[in-house]
Order: structure tokens, then C-alpha cells, then sequence
């Protein structure tokens, strides 16, 4: 195996076992040893691919953006509707629903340098919710919304619910039980009274 | 492995994805269409940090005190600005 490829799954099993760990106890609780030690390397490794922890934590972000922005560019190539761009949305944070539950938890208390990270994220799942409802605004078929207010109001949506999650959904996933309600729910109270009756 | 459709642009993160997404519509470029000018070239980093700050504003109706220490943060990350 090229010397490349090895330092390329080392970080990968670095970022996964971060996203395990963290998501189990927290992530200002898990320490860099503890994954260090789950993951079977020494703690020095962690360094030469993470410096920081914070490093570490941005990149855990950066590997959910870039499996959103792949669902995306998968969507975008069927001439969705925003329905679907909210389905591609909450398919794949179901599938790191309980590493970004503990991100919108501990988020606020993160430096900078992570929360960028974050809203870095949401500015290109703004870009692509917007883009796709903005047809759907100009057809009268969603009402008028400023781009950050529509994105905004979605994502207050799916995190109080996310961050709650074992309240609403104790020992499943928040996006398998509530995700169907949650995107009914917003498409409902945006929706024109010609989108409803499109829909009927 | 991640599906490598999708690249991130080395000055600001922008997905990058169909032709048009890249510089001068070539997918081979770092960089995507906002950060370069016609010919291809970086636009300075005060122009692509007061353009992303203005989209962060825009697309997520977060301060502007806020959106530029954000900014600034994460463009310092991307191979274009890291020595900076």
C-alpha cells in the first residue's frame, strides 16, 4: 500500500472515530487520547493529521458538507422541486444525525474557527434551497421569502428538533420518524394556495 | 471513499460540480467562477473575503461583525489564502 494511501485512511479512520465518539459523549468530553486509542493509533498521529482538536472537528464538518453537496449535485441532475431538495437535505443528516445533534448542542460554544466551519456548511445549503425554491417563487407556487429567512426558517425547524432529538425520537432516528412531518409541515406553510391544490 | 464529483474551491469551499461551477468552465481548475476573473486569474482575497462576507449575510441573515470574523476564519483554512 503507497505510503498516500495509508496516511489518506488513517485520516479517514481519525475523522470516523471522532464522529463515534464524539457523538456518544460530546465533543468538548472526548479527548483527542480517547480517540487516539479507539482508532489503535498513538496519540502523536493524531497530530500530524488534526494539529489541533478544533482541526479535527472542522473536518468532521467538512466530510458532512461534502456528502451534502454530493446529494445535492445527485438532485439538482432530476430538476427537483424544493421538496426534494429538503428530502436530500434531511437523507444526509440522517445519516450523521447524532454527531450533528451534538454540533447544534455544543456549537455556540465552539471558537470561531469550527463555527465558520458550520456556516460554511449552511451557506451552500442555503444556496441550493434557495436556487431551487426561487422557480418555485417566481411560478407563485411557494410564497415570496427572502433567500436567508426561507433557509433559516427550515433549518429552526430540523434543529430544535434535532438538538432534542431524544425527546422526540428516544432510541430512533429524529429523521426516519419526523423527517416526512417536518418537510410536510414547512412545504404546507409555504405552499400558495395553487401548490396545495396542485398537490391534492 | 467520497464520490469525487463534487470539489470544494480552494479560495472560498464553494461546491464545485457542473462546468460552469469551475474557472473558465474547466473542471480541472482549483477555483471556482466567483473567485477568478475572466481569464481565470484569483481575484485578490480583500475582494473574495468582501464577497463571501456579503453572501454569508445574504444567504443566512447573520450579522456583518459576525459574518467577517467567520470569514475570515475559514478562508484562512483554503489552500489559496493559508499563508496569509
Amino acid at each position: 500500500m503507497s505510503r498516500k494511501l495509508q496516511k489518506q485512511l488513517t485520516k479517514e479512520k481519525i475523522i470516523q472515530t471522532g464522529i463515534q465518539l464524539m457523538s456518544e459523549h460530546g465533543i468538548m468530553a472526548t479527548k483527542t487520547l480517547d480517540i487516539a486509542k479507539a482508532a489503535g493509533l498513538s496519540h502523536g498521529s493524531i497530530f500530524v493529521h488534526f494539529p489541533t482538536k478544533n482541526d479535527l472537528i472542522a473536518a468532521i464538518i467538512d466530510e458532512v458538507g461534502r456528502y451534502m453537496s454530493d446529494a445535492f449535485q445527485k438532485t439538482q441532475e432530476e430538476n427537483p422541486r424544493l421538496r426534494n431538495v429538503l428530502e436530500s437535505h434531511l437523507s444526509v443528516i440522517k445519516d450523521f444525525e447524532a454527531i450533528f445533534a451534538q454540533l447544534l448542542i455544543e456549537g455556540p460554544l465552539l471558537p470561531p474557527a469550527v463555527k465558520g466551519t458550520l456556516f460554511m456548511l449552511h451557506s451552500g445549503v442555503s444556496y441550493t434551497i434557495t436556487e431551487t425554491a426561487k422557480k418555485e417563487m417566481h411560478d407563485g407556487a411557494l410564497h415570496t421569502l427572502d433567500p436567508h429567512m426561507l433557509f433559516n426558517l427550515w433549518n429552526s425547524l430540523l434543529y430544535y428538533h434535532l438538538a432534542y432529538k431524544d425527546v422526540f425520537a428516544k432510541g430512533q432516528s429524529l429523521i426516519q420518524t419526523k423527517g416526512p412531518e417536518l418537510i410536510n409541515t414547512f412545504m404546507m406553510l409555504i405552499s400558495t394556495q395553487k401548490e396545495n391544490d396542485n398537490d391534492e | 471513499m467520497m464520490n469525487e464529483k463534487c470539489t470544494a474551491c480552494g479560495s472560498c469551499g464553494f461546491p464545485m460540480s457542473k462546468p460552469e461551477d469551475y474557472a473558465l468552465g474547466n473542471k480541472e481548475s482549483p477555483y471556482c467562477a466567483h473567485c477568478t476573473t475572466e481569464d481565470g486569474t484569483l481575484k485578490p482575497y480583500q475582494e473574495i473575503f468582501e464577497m463571501t462576507v456579503q453572501y454569508y449575510k445574504s444567504s443566512q441573515g447573520i450579522s456583518d461583525a459576525a459574518a467577517r470574523e467567520l470569514v475570515q476564519e475559514v478562508l484562512s483554512s483554503f489552500p489559496a489564502w493559508k499563508k496569509n
